[in-house]
């Protein structure tokens, strides 16, 4: 098995290159082919006294100068190595983001603010995760009662209400009017504990409605088939068929779906690290987006997809962790 | 005494503020040491009645009255806890899906240790133990403990559940259909274990089934029931030696078998009345060929015809008045077929490849058919027999050209159907067409049953008008014994015989010259199979039509082909005229099958179940009987013999 493994490991790796390849591609065109570094300079500069020299000055010292492709004035290989190409899409994949627009090192400030943003969104995940499927399972156990349409009635309603209510409710309730949380900031270490409680519960909650719902309708499916009449008919308890057998089965699809989202827990939560002025790669880019910094930008579009790649190969892996019919080949 | 009695059982469903039975005043027992079948077609409620004595109805059914008695123990008055305890302890059950009932992601040690648990307080060594003795009383390896189910074959697996339900020693064990999706080999082994066991243990053996001849050679007592109702109740004998209530009459007339070719396989009218059919006689009344005015009046008691022998039929206590006599079965001889051959097939053989490694190279060759060669004349009809997965669809898919061939040659008539292309190839194409298996995904659910028929013509014959296609639509479906406003319908207002009525329609359009029928009746109710099985005959008598007639059943083979082929591991091991073959099997295999069909005693036992052979000799040495030193390093080619062909070293 273990051979086979690697093997797989290595091709998948490879089958990784060209869409690696592709979005680099596209992620060029978005920002050097479709909004053109004139565009950018214009943006900065504002549309009041735009001269072709302040917009040229402004290229030259953002770096943004060189031709996309081919420069015909540099010599030998440089003609295409001293390229827009090269110098802001190539070296993305080696993590060489650059600088941002205040001059300061974005591959930096990316290995600093990740920590924040894992401490928010890995217990959001983990206790979510845990959560979602416990009051599955619970609305499952009462099935086809009261409490069980209850249940559904209430993933329904948690669900049609905005994300952005159970933000701004939560900080009211429990950070101004009952003093429980601060309402918003972080604090590294063991001491800024109280400051992570109101976003992880929030982003549980807001998660709730919709994760319940599937993880039900994915137990029910399970609990009607063949197998789990066969653990009946052999006198285990209702308790131990849901557990072991209905939970057992169901949880491939459940974890195997979880895993893909793990790599990008590092990118925080756009809207719940700005609201809660969580010092994360969500708020940095949400600030980069209004900034109009277009380097810290490219460089968060690129690590999203690369880290989505990588979930999905951990998908494929986990399953074969986790299913004994699933062998790599 | 400890065996179980069953009185009045009435399962109830709510549904749109009615309540109906499809279980409804069923009575039985079950002695120790006793084999009593189940017999019926599909819905007439058996699984339910199981269900109930588990008390594992599904989710909206209940058990509305009765009583059951295991022992001493009323089983529907138990609280769940102390049900929990004879579920699997007292009374277990092993179900008809073999593929479907383990638990696909433990193995089957553990699968087995739960009920120990649960049952026999056993963990830990004690139960590894036990494991492994449940195992080999199943006739399963010991060392499958640690294999998951999706790596053991269905008989296996069948196997293994049976193991499981062993776990709690069971005084009673029900069985629902459990050999129904097995091969007939597998299903003669799976049968003489439950037997085997059941002497043993001196277990009882409640045998759901709705095969006559499963019943025939396994049960002690047997119970026939119809539409929630037991109709007829009698010790084996007396049963197969004269049925007294007419449902199970015609039961037994309706069975295909060599000794009635020729003949017109007798029918039941009609179906199985619909769950909610509101009944105010005999609930056979409709589909009885020997009613009469009291029937529709009144239920008929259950009467006791000889001592243990009772029927529910007023014929068991007053003779029919004079009346109008029953039509008599027509009968008429099959043409006999000519000599000129319609379908010739030479050296055929698909090779799947098997992918392997880093670079998916082409590792191995699948042989999922392996130089083939026979013949067809017009009017005649071969059946391909041989166990599942042996390659008999991809052969008949190969013929088609529906999937390319690696080798070898098709002719129809005189057209080598290989080397045609575009329209040649699909004027062809109209003079063979194939039936499939399952009448329920083979016809697009949403199209009109008159829109099917019309596509295939409009695509095989494009030189009928429009008008002219309409206009046959309405012969069709007459000559395939349907009503002219069929058409208008979609499938799914259809029933399992009804639909294979429509998609042999459906082939018919085109005029085919050669139908290949790809087990047409094995998903279907005896009562059907002999109505489709007699259309075939009548439409080969009437259209001269040859058939390529696949199955796995030999009695629907014997009755109903004039030669065979026996197909193993992609190759065809036997062939010659079908009733020689049935009656002096030559090859080994053939002979297996033949006695491993249910009806004959269950045969011999076979060592091995199937499973990889050696790669130089015989493909069947390791299940053979009768192997030879030379069968391991020598492969028997296909040799004639007459009339017949044989691959066997012991035939040289
Ligand atoms: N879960 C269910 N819900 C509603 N009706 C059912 C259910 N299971 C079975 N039935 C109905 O009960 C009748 C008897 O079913 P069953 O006992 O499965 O028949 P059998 O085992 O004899 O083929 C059929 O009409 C079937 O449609
Ligand atoms: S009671 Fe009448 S209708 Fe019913 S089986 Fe007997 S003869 Fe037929
Ligand atoms: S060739 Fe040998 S192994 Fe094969 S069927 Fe004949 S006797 Fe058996
Ligand atoms: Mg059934």
């Amino acid at each position: 098995m273990m051979p086979g493994m690697l093997a797989y490991i290595v091709r998948r790796v490879f089958y990784a290159i060209p869409i690696l390849i592709g979005v680099n591609l596209i992620t060029f065109a978005l920002f050097f082919v479709v909004n053109t570094p004139d565009d950018m300079a214009r943006i900065h500069l504002g549309a009041k006294h735009v001269t072709a020299e302040a917009i040229e000055r402004w290229k030259v010292e953002h770096g943004y100068d060189k031709p996309l492709f081919f420069n015909p004035e540099a010599a030998g290989l440089a003609k295409l190595g001293d390229t827009l190409f090269v110098d802001k899409s190539l070296k993305l994949f080696v993590f060489d983001f650059g600088q941002a627009d205040d001059g300061r090192d974005i591959g930096r400030e990316i290995t600093t603010r990740m920590w924040p943003s894992l401490a928010i969104a890995l217990p959001t995940f983990l206790v979510g995760l845990l959560a979602y499927i416990s009051f599955a399972l619970t609305m499952v156990f009462f099935r086809a009662t009261y409490l069980d349409f209850a249940g559904v009635v209430l993933c329904v309603v948690l669900m049609s209400i905005s994300g952005l209510f159970y933000i701004i409710g939560g900080q009211y309730l429990l950070g101004k009017l009952w003093h429980l949380v601060p309402v918003s900031g972080f604090e590294p270490g063991l001491a800024g504990l109280k400051f992570l409680l109101l976003p992880v519960l929030v982003g549980v909650i807001s998660g709730l409605g919709d994760s319940s719902r599937f993880y039900r309708t994915l137990f029910l499916e399970e609990i009607h088939k063949d197998y789990v009449r066969t653990a009946r008919a052999k006198g285990l308890s209702e308790r131990i068929v849901l557990f072991r057998h209905v939970l057992g089965n169901a949880m491939i699809p459940i974890l195997t779906g979880a895993v893909v989202v793990i790599p990008r827990l590092f990118l925080g939560s756009l809207i719940v690290e700005s609201f809660f002025g969580i010092p994360g790669l969500g708020s940095y880019t949400i600030d980069a987006i209004q900034a109009q910094d277009f380097a810290i930008v490219r460089a968060m579009v690129f690590l999203g997809s690369v880290l989505y790649i990588l979930g999905l190969l951990l998908t494929d892996l986990s399953y074969t962790l986790v299913d004994p019919r699933v062998r790599l080949e | 005494m400890t065996g179980l009695v069953l009185r009045d059982l009435r399962v109830e469903i709510a549904t749109g503020g009615r309540r109906l039975a499809p279980v409804d005043g069923v009575s039985l027992s079950v002695a120790p040491g006793e084999c009593v079948a189940l017999l019926g077609e599909s819905g007439c409620g058996k699984s339910l009645t199981a269900l109930a004595l588990m008390r594992l109805l599904p989710e909206g059914l209940r058990i509305a009255d009765g009583e059951a008695r295991l022992g001493e123990t009323d089983l529907f008055a138990l609280p769940e806890r102390a049900m929990q305890q004879v579920r699997g302890g007292r009374l277990a059950m092993v179900f008809q899906e073999p593929m479907l009932s383990l638990n696909p992601v433990m193995t089957v040690g553990q699968q087995i240790g739960e009920a120990l648990a649960v049952h026999r307080a056993l963990a830990g060594a004690a139960a590894g133990a036990e494991i492994r003795r449940l195992l080999e009383a199943v006739g399963l390896s010991a060392d499958l403990s640690a294999s998951y189910p999706f790596q053991l074959s269905g008989g296996q697996r069948q196997r293994a559940l049976i193991a499981t339900m062993l776990a709690g020693e069971p005084r009673i064990l029900i069985a629902d259909e459990p050999t129904t999706a097995l091969d007939v080999t597998v299903q003669a082994q799976i049968l003489r274990l439950l037997k085997r066991l059941q002497a043993e243990r001196g277990m009882g053996l409640l045998l759901i089934t709705h095969d006559l001849d499963v019943a025939r050679d396994m049960a002690d007592r047997v119970a026939i029931m119809y539409a929630g109702q037991i109709v007829e109740w009698a010790p084996r004998e007396a049963l197969f030696a004269g049925p007294v209530h007419p449902y199970t009459q015609k039961l037994f007339s309706v069975l295909p078998s060599a000794q009635r070719r020729g003949e017109r396989l007798d029918h039941i009218p009609g179906t199985v009345p619909p769950l909610g059919t509101a009944f105010s006689g005999c609930r056979f009344a409709d589909r009885c060929d020997q009613s009469w005015a009291r029937c529709r009046k009144e239920a008929p008691g259950f009467h006791e015809r000889a001592p243990g022998h009772f029927a529910r039929c007023h014929l068991m206590v007053e003779p029919r008045p004079a009346g109008p006599a029953s039509a008599p079965a027509a009968s008429g001889q099959a043409v006999e077929a000519q000599a000129m051959p319609l379908l010739r097939v030479q050296d055929l053989a698909v090779h799947f490849p098997q992918r392997k490694g880093l670079l998916r190279r082409v590792a191995g060759w699948i042989k999922a058919v392996d130089g083939v060669s026979f013949e067809i004349a017009a009017g005649e009809t071969l059946a391909l027999v041989g166990e599942s997965g042996c390659g008999k669809t991809t052969l008949a898919r190969a013929i088609l050209r529906l999937i390319e061939p690696t080798a070898g040659s098709v002719r129809l008539g005189d057209a080598a159907i290989g080397e045609l292309q575009g329209e040649a190839l699909r004027r062809k194409r109209a003079e063979m067409q194939i039936v499939f298996q399952d009448p329920f995904s083979s016809l697009n659910p949403r199209m009109r049953v008159g829109e099917i028929l019309e596509e295939g013509m409009q695509a095989l014959r494009p030189e009928l008008a429009k008008a002219e296609r309409k206009a046959l639509v309405p012969v069709l479906l007459q000559q395939v014994g349907l009503d002219a406003a069929a058409a208008l319908r979609y499938p799914h207002a259809f029933s399992g015989g009804q639909r294979q009525r429509i998609a042999i329609a459906r082939a018919l359009a085109v005029e085919p010259r050669l139908l290949i029928c790809d087990e047409p009746t094995s998903a279907l109710d005896v009562s059907v199979q002999a109505q489709i099985l007699n259309l075939l005959q009548g439409l080969q008598r009437e259209r001269g039509l040859a058939y390529l007639f696949i199955s796995h059943n030999l009695a629907v083979v014997g009755y109903l082909a004039h030669r065979v082929a026996v197909m193993y591991r992609g190759r065809l091991v036997e062939t010659g005229p079908a009733a020689a073959v049935m009656a002096e099997p030559m090859h080994p295999y053939t002979r297996l099958l033949l006695e491993s069909a249910p009806g004959r005693g269950l045969g011999v036992a076979e060592a091995v179940e199937a499973g990889t052979g050696g790669e130089a000799g015989c493909p069947f040495a390791a299940r053979c009987r009768e192997v030879q030193p030379r069968c391991l390093v020598a492969m028997p080619a296909l040799r004639r013999l007459n009339d017949r062909q044989v691959a066997c070293h012991l035939r040289e």
